[in-house]
């Protein structure tokens, strides 16, 4: 990491830094100082790790048993085995896009009066122009490792702070560097804008002959988020799980269950596709007794079985996800 | 000095420590409130609180008991209440949209043709194309959070009460930082007017192009003119709730003017998940019964075991669940 380091302005205590950071708060005085000539000033923030490893315990155990068939003395059972504490980054951007297009969009031609409508239509080309003129945010995962379920979870930014080295130091957190600097995430955001543009204009238009447009970004942070990347033991086995340390909220876990669990699964699975398989069976016989009584066993037999499994099988739980745009 | 500039209260010149959260901020030293540009907002409005603890609690249990129905929830525990000034901009416009485009449907055509022994019915299906070209016209109030990249516990549905309750909103006032509403966090909001309009227009152009999809098979030509009106920025009392039962932690989040209940969890228990499994188990008799006494009829099989399939499918997801979440 690029450390540099200044004289704090109130009491001339010496403060070390990141080169990207903006903001530093000296841990003597507590003053906050603003850094102007920062070699490329983006506005940087943290989140603190606001749940230590006892307090995230209690978040993750609470979640696990919320769940049925688990064991209900996990929070003695439960051990960790390996504690993780990293920051990834994230980069929010709001983008302001304004799309001129020109091209060839379809209108149609309607014939053969029927009722309210017409029997016959024939689309054509007509020569067509337009603006798309929008601002949208981007929250941009920036870390080298890719992991989907750190790409796909909800963050919340409340509780920001400006980023302190310092303060990442304390925790013994690694710090994730991002994989963009300034000028990329913005560029990557304004891709995914031109993306969205692009989709509007398909609906708009049947050949894009010409576009213009300018984007323009209204504002830019880079956001730092801990998180907990933990193994633990019940039992025998192992499972692992990743928190959010700043929110306590669950990224994703495995969850333990009971043996006495897999029976009650094992004996409905069987019972509902014992139905499903006698349903077919008699089916084919085709008993004139049953007439096609067997029909209903076979569709509802094999659904409640499929179903069981799953939702009994399921064996991750994430607290909460990014909706798809 | 021109590298560095210090965060200092203008009152009393004591050193703050600047939390980028804030728009405004609280001296600690004088209780002074700062803006951090400067600037008031002009069109800014509060849902009054009028809720408290004790009515917090009158809430959750009222909530509880409601929609906690035969769960069985017994000696839970409120363990955490915070309340919460959370920043909403309110942007009004009159939006026009027109558009144009066809809508593709089939109609069933019975005829009847020949006569005397030849006479009979014929069904045929006809394709049938309507040229739609139509306006949406509308005064609209859209709501914003006025945090960047962030969402609140039950963002979507705080959208929606307070567009509603939004007519309620008396002119804020610093006193209400001081006084009645003290002991709420204030948030600032991230997002300036500018933004707000442009973000506001965004969310309209959306759904009238959304609107505008669901009407045609297929959309030629969709525009929208947008005159704003009006953009407010409102602060709304929430109040976060959590509560713990058997050991295990709920959250609820009630807007603190009219005490509704924006989204809340409630636990999943052994008897809840015991009565819809036994429902699962009464769908699958109930529907067998009734294929039983028709078996003779192909149909009345065929659709028994797809209601009975339709039942079970919710029925074994509640058994499973791990939480529910209400409104």
């Amino acid at each position: 990491m690029n450390v540099k380091s200044i004289m704090c302005p109130n009491c001339a205590a010496p403060l070390e830094m990141e080169a990207t950071q903006s903001h530093v708060t000296c841990p003597y005085c507590s003053v906050t100082s603003e850094l102007k000539k920062v070699s490329e000033l983006i506005e940087h923030f943290m989140l603190p790790v606001s749940y230590d490893i006892d307090q995230i315990k209690t978040e993750l155990v609470g979640d696990i048993l919320k769940h049925p068939g688990t064991p209900e003395d996990l929070h003695k059972s439960l051990q960790f085995s390996k504690i993780d504490l990293k920051f990834y980054p994230y980069f929010i951007v709001t983008v302001h896009l304004r799309t001129e297009y020109k091209g060839n969009g379809e209108y149609a031609t309607f014939s053969s009066r029927y009722k309210s409508g017409y029997r016959r239509i024939s689309t054509h080309l007509k020569p067509e122009q337009g603006v798309f003129d929008d601002t949208r945010e981007f929250i941009i995962y920036s870390a080298e490792d890719v992991q989907n379920d750190l790409i796909n979870f909800e963050i919340s930014t409340r509780g920001k702070r400006y980023f302190q080295a310092l303060e990442a130091e304390k925790v013994n957190a690694d710090v994730n560097s991002s994989i963009f600097n300034l000028d990329q995430a913005k560029e990557e955001a304004i891709r995914n804008m031109r993306e969205i543009h692009k989709g509007l204009m398909m609906k708009e238009l049947a050949q894009i002959l010409e576009v213009r447009d300018e984007p323009e970004v209204k504002g830019v942070y880079l956001l730092h988020i801990p998180f907990y990347f933990l193994e633990f033991k019940v039992g025998k086995k192992e499972y692992k799980a990743t928190m959010d340390a700043a929110t306590g909220r669950t990224v994703i876990t495995q969850v333990p269950r009971e043996t006495s669990y897999w029976v009650q699964i094992g004996v409905l699975t069987t019972l509902f596709g014992g139905i499903g398989i006698a349903g077919i069976f008699f089916a084919v016989q085709q008993i004139a007794l049953l007439g096609y009584f067997s029909i209903f066993g076979a569709i509802a037999g094999l659904v409640f079985a499929i179903r069981t499994l799953q939702l009994g099988l399921k064996s991750r739980y994430r607290e909460t996800q990014r909706k798809k745009r | 000095m021109s590298l560095v500039k210090e965060y200092q209260c203008p009152h009393c010149n004591a050193p703050m420590d600047v939390n980028p959260e804030d728009a405004i901020f609280n001296c600690v030293s004088c209780g002074q409130a700062v803006l951090s540009d400067g600037s008031e907002f002009k069109d800014h409005y509060i849902l009054k609180n009028t809720l408290n603890r004790t009515k917090i609690h009158e809430i959750v249990k009222d909530f509880i008991k409601k929609k906690g129905f035969m769960r069985g929830i017994k000696g839970y525990k409120i363990t955490n209440i915070t309340p919460t000034l959370t920043p909403f901009w309110v942007v009004t416009s009159d939006a026009y949209t027109h558009f144009v485009g066809y809508l593709r449907y089939s109609e069933t055509k019975t005829r009847t043709v020949g006569s005397g022994k030849n006479r009979r019915t014929v069904t045929e299906h006809v394709t049938v194309y309507r040229p739609i070209d139509q306006e949406i016209r509308e005064k609209r109030a859209d709501v914003l959070l006025g945090r960047r990249g962030s969402s609140i516990y039950g963002y979507d549905k705080v959208r929606d009460i307070v567009r509603s309750e939004f007519s309620t909103a008396i002119p804020f006032n610093h006193d209400h930082l001081v006084g009645t509403e003290k002991e709420f966090d204030y948030l600032s909001s991230e997002i300036d007017l500018d933004a707000a309009n442009q973000l506001g227009k965004t969310v309209v152009f959306d759904n009238h192009r959304a609107r505008a999809q669901k009407a045609c098979t297929k959309v030629f030509d969709c525009a929208t003119q947008l005159t704003y009106t009006g953009t407010y920025f409102v602060h709304a009392p929430v109040w976060q709730v959590e509560y713990v039962f058997k050991d295990e932690t709920y959250r609820i989040a009630i807007l603190g003017s009219s005490g509704r209940i924006i989204l809340g969890e409630i636990p999943v228990t052994t008897r809840f998940r015991m009565i819809f499994l036994t429902l699962t188990f009464l769908a699958l008799g109930a529907a067998g019964a009734g294929s039983w006494f028709g078996r003779y009829e192909v149909y009345v099989p065929i659709i028994a075991g797809i209601v009975a399939a339709v039942i079970g499918f919710f029925t074994l997801k509640n058994t499973f669940k791990p939480k529910s979440v209400v409104d």
